[in-house]
């Protein structure tokens, strides 16, 4: 995909002085190594960011925030470089709709894991924001890749809403957002879901495993509703998508002496499946 | 407070154009100070010190809001102050050292395995060494800023503990290991308008007096972030140190313990969680304790850990939470009169926060029995339980090597002691190909 893409959509312009389409842009970088996960624009009120600077400002900031693997190679042995790339002038509708099956494929022929955008709003008193608040969507790529193959019937999209319940009001929209673990969650999810689809059972294993872990420390935090049952769902499907994974490696003689076969395909992530951590 | 160790002792040392030239601690079994500069191609440590700190230079990204001189500055200036709160927070300890590293190129970062692989070598067995790291991103006034830390003990000795099951030599012995020994800590927020305030602080509080009185008049000890710091400690009588510097003034510096006034540490909480992991290396270095009881460094390592999560809270940086419970469980778990319930709950409390980590999981599996009725392993339903969590651990990190030590080490013990409910049917099966996994990554 080279150059802007871009949807017309009737009623989308609730936001500044920005055009009323909706902007898929190329922010894969190219030559890049590893994998990316692409930060969009979000669509913001007035009371949100003044202008498209300030919203700009604040995304990159988040970027900086949740690209806490920058580090990873002087931390632990790793999968592989995750980026994070904010993709400035990209703004998603907010049913993520440009996510069609081409957009799809060519991201994740491209190695991209994870798409967020979504939308932000706050309350100003005397010029001051507070009471930030956002929607935002989770779109785990080859999740999403491989329900357009039909090979699961899960979309792969997840969406949040922040601030959490009991959680303290926030102006700043990083500190709102930043929430690097779910992030960890989706990214080995997606990462994982990769991997058993391309025949790598062992890695596939590990990353789903960690992710169901991950995914059900969101799902605890949730109180309920919409996104509560979007994460049980998302945790159940990669839970049985670990189990794949066991049975294709228990039939594959790559692993068949390995430490993988003392694992149950029934209950691959011994657990997690329950919801719950060790 | 206690006291930083009393005469008798002095360190010297001399800098030579930014790089430590020579170390010489007098003999004797006091505790020994000492800091120093070095750059990132040429890492020093002091050879001689129970605990060595090194910071490397806050490194920074590109940003639209500032140029590249003003965030090498910045960089710069953060850096030169936590090598100061880092220092006079660990002499508390006694026999400490601590090296700021700079770049002679700052388009290549500093590399912290380069580092850690270079100066390990120099530490002695037993003795433990922390690197402390970060980036910066600048947005305007704004500085966000992320710490990572990392650490390690000469002689290649690994941190872990032995946990055992029924009688020693007849029971079963497994191996806990802490889920991490780098981490990231929690990014945060500082404007330039806070760091201006807070060197300004240090000018003011870190004062160089001609005598052990806060009354006499000081002069403030300079941060100058683009020279190397030259200081050299030649004594400490309580709280006070007696500096010498070749280019700013000479004499006594207090070196508060009480570190809530210190406001880098305000706006860095991660210093206090540095302070607390040096103080784990130094109660367990081989070079003993003088001066101090291991259980007071222990209040401190607990006091220090408890600030930070208060101060970013458990979901911001769960692995460097996750970590510090294991610190603290590790701790409780070696000391004389262990607290083995209170310890296993500690690490019940690490695999919950990472359970992404094979290591912190397997640790929450293996001590797992001192939450439970049944401590005998040759119970059925104890197996189960603690190969469960082995099994858990093992689907996120197949080829974890701490989980299959210990699987071996369970199975064979089950297998030396048959059941009537064998967790089960085909152990053999399974230790063999634990064997084999345990022999494929030896090779």
């Amino acid at each position: 995909m080279t150059g802007p893409r871009t949807i017309a959509l009737a009623g989308a312009c609730w936001m500044f002085a920005l055009p009323a389409a909706a902007t898929i842009l190329n922010c894969r970088t190219a030559g890049q190594d590893g994998y990316t996960v692409i930060l969009s624009e979000p669509d913001a009120t007035p009371a949100a960011f003044k202008d498209a600077p300030e919203m700009r400002r604040a995304m990159n900031a988040l970027q900086f925030v949740l690209d806490q693997g920058r580090d990873g190679q002087w931390l632990q042995p790793s999968n592989g470089a995750v980026n994070f790339v904010f993709c400035e002038g990209q703004r998603p509708v907010l049913d993520g709709r440009e996510f069609d099956k081409t957009l799809v494929e060519t991201l994740y022929n491209q190695s991209v894991l994870i798409e967020m955008w979504g939308s932000v709003d706050a309350e100003v008193a005397g010029g001051v924001r507070s009471r930030a608040s956002a929607q935002i969507n989770f779109l785990l790529v080859p999740v999403r890749f491989a329900a357009n193959q039909r090979e699961t019937a899960l979309g792969g999209l997840l969406r949040l809403t922040y601030p959490e319940a009991g959680a303290p009001p926030t102006g700043d929209f990083v500190e709102l957002l930043a929430r690097p673990q779910d992030l960890d969650g989706f990214v080995a999810a997606a990462l994982g879901y990769k991997a058993l689809r391309e025949g790598s059972f062992d890695l596939a294993l590990g990353n789903l495993c960690r992710s169901a872990g991950l995914i059900a420390r969101v799902e605890a935090r949730l109180t309920g509703g919409r996104a509560k049952a979007e994460a049980a769902a998302l945790r159940q499907f990669v839970v049985e998508a670990a189990g794949r994974a066991l049975a294709a490696a228990k039939g594959d003689h790559r692993f068949q002496h390995g430490p993988l076969m003392l694992l149950d395909a029934a209950d691959p992530c011994r657990g997690s499946a329950a919801g719950g951590g060790p | 407070m206690p006291g930083l160790g009393g005469g008798g002792w002095a360190v010297r040392r001399s800098l030579c154009a930014g790089a430590l030239s020579a170390l010489a601690l007098a003999t004797g079994a006091a505790p020994a100070h000492a800091i120093g500069t070095a750059p990132c191609s040429d890492p020093q440590v002091f050879e001689g010190a129970a605990v060595n700190a090194v910071i490397l230079p806050y490194r920074f990204e590109p940003s639209p809001s500032a140029d590249f001189g003003e965030l090498k500055v910045v960089g710069d200036r953060i850096t030169a102050m936590v090598q100061l709160e880092v220092l006079f927070a660990m002499l508390k300890y006694g026999s400490v050292g601590t090296t700021r590293l700079f770049n002679e190129d700052p388009f290549h970062p500093c590399d912290p395995n380069a580092v850690v692989q270079r100066v390990i070598e120099r530490v002695r067995p037993g003795n433990g060494l922390a690197v402390i790291w970060g980036r910066i991103y600048v947005q305007g006034d704004q500085v966000y800023l992320q710490s990572y830390v990392r650490f390690a003990r000469g002689g290649a000795e690994k941190e872990e503990i032995a946990v055992d099951l029924g009688p020693e030599g007849r029971g079963l012995r497994l191996v806990g290991r802490l889920p991490a020994q780098a981490v990231p800590m929690a990014p945060r927020t500082i404007t330039r308008r806070d760091l201006d305030q807070i060197q300004e602080a240090f000018r003011r509080s870190i004062a160089v007096r001609p005598s052990r009185d806060e009354g006499a008049a000081g002069t403030p000890l300079e941060i100058r972030p683009r020279d190397p710091f030259d200081a050299t400690i030649v004594d400490v009588q309580g709280d006070w140190m007696k500096l010498e510097s070749g280019t700013g003034p000479s004499g006594w510096v207090r070196a508060r313990t009480d570190s809530t006034d210190w406001a880098l540490r305000r706006f860095m909480p991660e210093l206090g969680y540095f302070d607390a992991v040096l103080g784990y290396l130094r109660v367990n270095a081989r070079t003993p304790l003088a001066g101090v009881a291991p259980g007071t460094v222990s209040g401190w390592i607990t006091s220090q850990f408890a600030a930070y999560e208060e101060a970013v809270g458990g979901d911001a940086a769960p692995v460097a939470v996750s970590l510090s419970r294991a610190l603290r469980g590790f701790l409780l778990w070696t000391k004389p009169a262990p607290s083995r319930e209170e310890a296993a709950q500690l690490c019940a409390d690490s695999g919950r926060l990472a359970p992404h980590y094979a290591e912190a999981r397997a640790l929450a599996a293996i001590t797992g029995p001192w939450l439970h009725a049944s401590r005998d392993p040759a119970d059925p339903d104890t197996q189960r339980r603690i190969d469960d969590g082995l099994l858990a651990a093992l689907a996120v990190d197949p080829y974890n090597a701490t989980v299959l030590d210990n699987l071996e080490r369970l199975y064979t013990f089950a297998q030396a002691h048959p059941s009537p409910r064998p967790i089960h049917p085909d152990l053999a099966g399974r230790l063999a190909v634990v064997r084999a996994a345990r022999a494929a990554a030896r090779q």
